[in-house]
């Protein structure tokens, strides 16, 4: 009994539904044919109802604008105290080095670590180093052993402008360039 | 200091109207005017008697005379470097001014692995590899057995295409059209170009011009001037657009060594294989500006990139 009242109920809602989307279909042809009468009559005055006055504006565009995104990465912002909470330092203004390690564009200090061979031989890489390379290898090495208590081996290549350092250091050597200005 | 000397390479007086009319892009340029007193009046007088080839500087009213250039993005630790402004109108060289360059894009450290890599990218990916030789497969014949397995006291065989034999198809044999197109990473194609720019540059051969505009469509004019400047057998003039004016046109047609480029044509192949580089102003405006957006664009450059 309650199957066939639901098959009842379905079939009810079938018909409805059928009936609904002929009706829309019946109600777009004659208005097809309802606006083609229209315009055999009275061509002119229908037209003139249909355009809508217009104002053309490129005041509100700067608000598309900050949605898009910027073509190059903008300059950070000016806080008040540093290091910023994410532990961000700006490059100080002078130095007094004979090297200097330039900023990636997205303003951090370009020191990476390198994996190798499985995991088993670590190495840390520094990039874009100007002027005197030598005496920044010096300057690492001075700054490393006292801290690790180990010989510090690194590999200079001065046509590429890289330091590599044996050993994962890449916080001590960021602290290092952060505390020489960089 | 470096004004001073400039001075008296320039013993001419500066109005800010000519300025104007020479180029609409030097008007972005920080300009030093001087007034037009006795002592240049007569160092001119002084040159009328002397022949035109032989004088320094040029009998016009006046010349703007650069001494700086906006740079963007500038480098931190390093000043930029400093380029003659010159011009084409006459055989003799004559300074328009000095222009500053950034130092990253004309002043890189010379990577010649890098220069490699792009000569070997701009070689190998345009190749097309059209040697092909049938297999055993796509000759004709060979489905028969030559002879009974036994018995004929040779060897067995099943084709006569088969790679051991004479006149059958090849085993491994090349198989085009190959292509070996491949794209090398838009980080070492821009920094080719920088470490071409600035090779071309720290070996002195790289000239800024106001214009590609020559008084002459004349090719001995031409060929004459670059002789007279010393600019080598072959030069690349690049525009920053693609029209190029007609006198110079006309006078490097005939001549292969002597070639015009847009920037957007500008590539590492024909740096090195050109000997001297001449750049407009206009030029070097577009190139820096483009290379500078290159070096400093963000990670996600896609606007509004489809995720999945």
């Amino acid at each position: 009994m309650a199957a066939s009242m639901i098959s009842v109920v379905c079939r009810c809602g079938r018909n409805i539904l059928r009936s609904q989307i002929k009706g829309k279909k019946y109600c777009d042809e004659r208005a097809w044919h309802g606006s083609a009468v229209l315009r055999a009559t009275d061509e002119s005055t229908h037209r003139e109802e249909e355009y809508v006055d217009i104002e053309f504006s490129t005041d509100e565009f700067k608000y598309v604008e900050k949605l898009l995104p910027s073509k190059t990465v903008p300059e950070p912002p000016k806080h008040t105290l540093y290091p910023t909470p994410s532990g961000w330092v700006p490059p100080a203004a002078n130095l007094s080095t004979p090297y200097a390690v330039n900023r990636t564009k997205n303003h951090n200090l370009p020191v990476y670590l390198q994996v190798k061979v499985g995991g088993t031989r670590k190495l840390t890489l520094i990039r874009k180093i100007d002027g005197d390379i030598w005496a920044l290898e010096a300057d690492i090495r001075n700054f490393l052993e006292p801290i690790t208590g180990k010989k510090c081996l690194t590999q200079v290549h001065e046509v590429a402008r890289f330091i590599r350092v044996r050993g994962n250091y890449v916080t001590e050597v960021g602290k290092f360039l952060i505390d020489k200005g960089f | 200091m470096l004004g001073s000397r400039l001075h008296s390479i320039f013993p001419v007086c500066y109005t800010y109207a000519r300025i104007q009319e020479l180029h609409p892009l030097l008007k972005r340029f920080i300009v030093r005017s001087t007034s037009c007193n006795q002592d240049n009046l007569l160092t001119e007088k002084s040159l009328v008697g002397v022949p035109e080839s032989s004088i320094y500087v040029a009998q016009r009213p006046s010349i703007p005379l650069i001494t700086k250039r906006e740079i963007e993005f500038p480098n931190r630790y390093r000043e930029p470097k400093q380029a003659w402004l010159e011009s084409l109108d006459t055989l003799q060289d004559e300074k328009l001014g000095l222009v500053d360059l950034h130092p990253d894009i004309f002043g890189t450290y010379p990577r010649i692995d890098i220069l490699h890599a792009n000569i070997l990218w701009q070689r190998w990916y345009k190749k097309i590899d059209y040697a092909f030789v049938r297999s055993r497969a796509e000759m004709p014949g060979g489905g028969r057995k030559p002879r009974p397995q036994k018995k004929t006291g040779l060897k067995r065989q099943g084709s006569i295409r088969s790679p051991l034999w004479r006149g059958g198809g090849a085993a491994f044999g090349p198989r085009g059209p190959q292509s070996f197109y491949y794209m090398l990473p838009m980080s070492i194609r821009t920094l080719g170009l920088r470490v071409a720019l600035s090779v071309k540059y720290a070996q002195n051969d790289l000239h800024i011009v106001n214009s590609l505009d020559i008084p002459s469509d004349d090719p001995k004019f031409i060929e004459d001037l670059i002789d007279t400047r010393f600019w080598g057998f072959s030069a690349l003039f690049v525009d920053d657009i693609d029209i190029m004016p007609r006198n110079i046109s006309l006078a490097l047609k005939e001549l292969p060594q002597f070639n015009l480029m847009p920037v957007y044509g500008l590539n590492v192949y024909s740096m090195l294989k050109h000997e001297t580089l001449v750049l407009t102003l206009a030029a070097v405006e577009k190139l820096e500006k483009k290379l500078l957006a290159q070096m400093h664009k963000p990670e996600n450059d896609v606007a509004y990139k489809k995720r999945h």
